[in-house]
Order: structure tokens, then sequence, then C-alpha cells
């Protein structure tokens, strides 16, 4: 298996462009008055840099770069659940096997 | 935009929107929203959906097949953490059930074929730098927005009223420790 340059840029980038929405749609539905973060500025500057990542790998225009990288980026994430779900399944086998803990400061 | 695409979009939006909600502090009317609101969202991404393109019906049967075994899952860890002897008595029944439900959910992971790839892996890593650097920027955002920000003026004194009010606060509560509540 490889992958190549534009593949692996549309993947970074794809990964960019979902969690700076995120935190855009998050800022945005969060904003109040005591609100004087401009973090939502670098969500942009990232966010739009990563747009523009998207059109060079793939040639398209921005919409549909965008569409094509959150896809790529959502479902190559979730490959990555099955590997967290082993993990967590070994954390779980031990908290199962503990004995009583006796609860005190050092503890 | 397809119909059915743009659905699991908005979806997937309106479930932000909720989550972000929900993370807000309950002084504020929307966080009540929170919940709702990604139910509605959850909802429309499993039912709706119709019509969709090669690349939305990829997303929709990945996301699908992700909540067909992480719904069991995490009922099964809350089970096992519930029913752990960690701090107290254990209690085997719970714990079973617990262990039925995961097992359960590594069936249903099994049942889709191969859940581990190294392509799957390396794809999902490079996803995964992505969101660390967009992560890097919104934290510098913030240390930045805090530096320049500074001290701001001094809060004015309570009025008489406020005085007032907290003196009774503190008398309440001190008199009702007195009495040993």
């Amino acid at each position: 298996m490889g992958i190549d340059f534009s593949e692996a840029l549309l993947l970074v980038s794809g990964g960019a462009l979902v969690s700076s929405l995120f935190a855009l749609v998050h800022f945005v539905s969060t904003y109040n008055r005591y609100n004087r973060s401009f973090a939502i500025l670098s969500t942009i500057i990232i966010g739009t840099a990563a747009i523009y990542a998207t059109t060079i790998s793939t040639g398209y225009g921005p919409v549909t770069s965008m569409g094509e990288a959150m896809v790529t980026a959502i479902v190559n994430i979730l490959n990555l659940l099955p590997i967290v779900l082993a993990i967590t399944t070994i954390v779980l086998f031990r908290i199962s096997l503990l004995t009583n803990r006796s609860v005190d400061a050092s503890s | 935009m397809v119909a059915g695409e743009g659905i699991i979009w908005a979806s997937l939006l309106i479930m932000t929107v909720g989550y972000s909600f929900h993370r807000m502090c309950p002084s504020f009317e929307r966080s009540r929203f929170g919940y709702p609101l990604i139910l509605l969202g959850l909802t429309c991404l499993i039912l709706f959906p119709d019509d969709l393109t090669l690349r939305g019906s990829e997303l929709h049967t990945a996301i699908l097949r992700t909540v067909s075994w992480i719904g069991p899952f995490a009922i099964g860890s809350l089970l096992i953490l519930r029913f752990a002897p960690t701090y107290g008595r254990g209690r085997p029944l719970g714990l079973t059930a617990g262990w039925l439900v995961i097992g359960l959910s590594w069936a249903i992971l099994y049942s889709h074929g191969n859940p581990i790839s190294l392509s799957g892996t390396i794809g999902g890593l490079l996803v995964l730098i992505g969101v660390l650097v967009s992560l890097l920027a919104v934290i510098i955002g913030v240390t930045l927005s805090a530096r320049s920000s500074g001290l701001r003026n001094e809060s004015e004194p309570l009025s008489n009223e406020e005085e007032g009010l907290v003196r009774t606060i503190l008398e309440r509560r001190l008199e009702r420790d007195g009495h040993g509540n």
C-alpha cells in the first residue's frame, strides 16, 4: 500500500478543515457578550489554508474540494476508532480485575 | 449540493451546535437545548438521508457502521465502570452483562469485515495530524487573546442592597451549620 503526496495533503488538510469548522461552529453557537476571544480568527485562517490545500490536492473547485476532503477525513478518522476500542477494552479488563482500593489521600 | 448529502451535513451541524450548547454554563438559557439538538441531529442523520451520491453514501455508511458498534460499547463500558470492584464491592452480574455487551460490539465490528487495516490507520493518523495543527492554531489564538486582554478595571463596590443580601445569605448558611446541618 502507498499514499502519494496529493492524497496525504488531502487527508491532512481534510483533518484541519473538519476541526476548524467544528471550532468555528462552536465559537459562533456559544458566542456571548463576555466572549473576547480572537481564537475564531485563527480557525478562519487555518480553515482557509486547508481549503486552498484541498483545491490544490484535488484540482476541483473550493466547494467540491471541501466536500471531498471532509468526507475523506471523517471516514479515515472513523477508521482509527477500532484501535481506540481495543485500547479501551484492555483498560476495562484491567479495571474488572482490580480488587478493592483504599480511598485515602495517597490514592 | 445533493439533498441527501445536504441532510447529512445539516445533521452533523445540528449535532455540533447541540454539543456546544450542552457544554455552555447552565446560566445560559440555550444550554438546555443541547441534548434535544443532539438527538434531533442523530435522528435526522440515521433516518432521513436518501438518494445519496457515492461520496455521501460512503460517509453515511461509515457513520452508521460506527454508531452500530459504538452504542453497545458505550453501554457495556458504563456497566463495567459501574459494577467494577474499583472502590467498593464488585457486582459480578452487572460486570458479566457489561462484558457481554462489549463482546457484542466486537462481534458487530468484525461482522463489517477487517476492522483494523494498515492503510486505514495511516490515513487516520494523517487526518489526526491535520486536526492537531488546527487545534494548535486555536490554542495559540486563545493564548494571544488572553495575553492581549490584560487586567480589567476593578469592579464596583457592592451597593447597600447587595451588602444586605450577601450578609443574609452568609448568616443563614452559618446558622444552618451551627445546627449541625
